[in-house]
């Protein structure tokens, strides 16, 4: 028999559900028009009060690469300010990425089923740019995407898995300081990534660092 | 451009996320990622934490693209709710959902809690709902919404039963909802 969430759809409007539960209500919801219509008219109220509030500005130009002809897609990586992670992200779920220099074509197919989490990079005192690294929760991929990097530098993508440190890619910055990179792997726990324009990855003041 | 017509090229977006447009999602990230910023900004008051919840809302977007309905007010109050809940997710995975929740005084006793709320032309039809709302139905929505309050605490807080605090919030929503629906004219 199937359980319609009634009782949990002012929750979720609210924001009183855990995330568990937030997800199994919209999942049901993606098939139940029933429940899908009351959630809808929850939500209408919390878009009224949301008009309340002030709009903040975004970086116009991560949407900015959704916008070119698909068919002629090539990026070499989406700007990446705080917000990044999203044309990334989108970048990378919606068509295959053709990276700049080797033509990677990322397996779309595989990201967008997946689910996956995210990390600032930090830099180090003489480190130039900023980067966000995002995963697979398994290990088996990671997205490397960088900007403010040196023009046309030399970077290397270092990552640690069961305490042990291996380059896993070499990257070029382009003409702006941008660059990314997708790397598949096998299934593992990460515990590092470092971008180095350096072969000493943790001593390298100039690297981007997680954590 | 009126909030009819809005919500028409609402639904075409909608019907076009459907068909998998990812042109359609640049559309969607251009005309509501700023309100969602800002309302993830208020509560977390971090614009790159702030961003990571707007990221979460529209990856969340594109994965329930498929089964969205689009009722009164577009497809913004899906966005606004699931920004919303992204960002409340962070404040709690960052354990500092304690220390706000310290600083939301009793119902009876707090401040305005639309203070520090910037008023905006278009909401003063929600003011004025808002303000119509029967005092136990403001104290549910203002709690759960300004306060980020869960609706369990708000039961505790208040002494009524969660099943009513629950009803209150139904009928609270429903009449907010109904302020942004288009006037007849």
């Amino acid at each position: 028999m199937i359980q319609h969430p009634h009782d949990q759809i002012e929750a979720f409007a609210l924001g009183s559900l855990d995330e568990d539960d937030q997800r199994t209500v919209l999942e049901h919801a993606d098939a139940c028009p029933t429940c899908a219509v009351l959630l809808a008219d929850a939500m209408a109220g919390v878009g009224a009060l949301a008009t309340l509030e002030s709009p903040r500005p975004v970086d116009r130009a991560l949407a900015r690469p959704l916008a070119a002809p698909v068919a002629r897609r090539r990026i070499g990586a989406p700007a990446w300010v705080a917000t990044a992670a999203l044309a990334a992200c989108l970048a990378l779920l919606f068509w295959n990425v053709r990276l700049r220099d080797d033509a990677l074509t990322v397996p779309v197919g595989a990201l967008v089923h997946s689910h996956f989490v995210h990390h600032p990079m930090a830099g180090g005192p003489q480190s130039a740019g900023s980067a966000k690294v995002l995963q697979a929760p398994d290990g088996h991929w990671i997205y490397v995407v960088a900007d403010g990097l040196t023009p046309h530098g030399r970077y290397a993508l270092w990552e640690t898995r069961s305490g042990a440190t291996q380059k896993v890619a070499e990257l070029t910055a382009d003409d702006r300081g941008q660059a990314a990179r997708y790397v598949e792997q096998p299934q593992g726990a990460i515990e590092a990534v470092v971008l180095s324009p350096g072969d000493k990855p943790f001593t390298d003041a100039g690297a981007l660092r997680w954590p | 451009m009126s909030r009819e017509i809005a919500e028409n090229v609402d639904q075409e977006l909608v019907r076009r996320l459907a068909a998998d447009d990812a042109a359609a999602l640049e559309e969607v990230y251009q005309r509501y990622a700023p309100r969602c910023k800002g309302i993830a900004f208020r509560l977390l008051r971090d614009d790159a934490r702030a961003e990571d919840a707007v990221q979460e809302a529209f990856l969340a977007l594109w994965r329930h693209r498929q089964g969205l309905v689009v009722r009164t007010g577009g497809i913004s109050p899906w966005l606004y709710t699931v920004t919303r809940n992204a960002a409340l997710a962070i404040m709690r995975s960052e354990s500092r959902r304690t220390a706000r929740e310290e600083r939301v005084e009793a119902p009876d006793q707090a401040p305005d809690p639309l203070a520090d709320v910037v008023s905006a032309e278009d909401a003063r039809g929600v003011r004025a709902a808002l303000a119509e709302l029967p005092p136990e139905q403001r104290t549910v929505i203002s709690c759960a919404y300004f306060g980020a309050m869960t609706l369990a605490q708000i039961a505790q807080r208040t002494g009524a039963p969660l099943g009513t605090v629950k009803r209150r919030a139904q009928l609270g929503l429903s009449r907010l909802g109904r302020a942004l629906r288009p006037q007849a004219s």
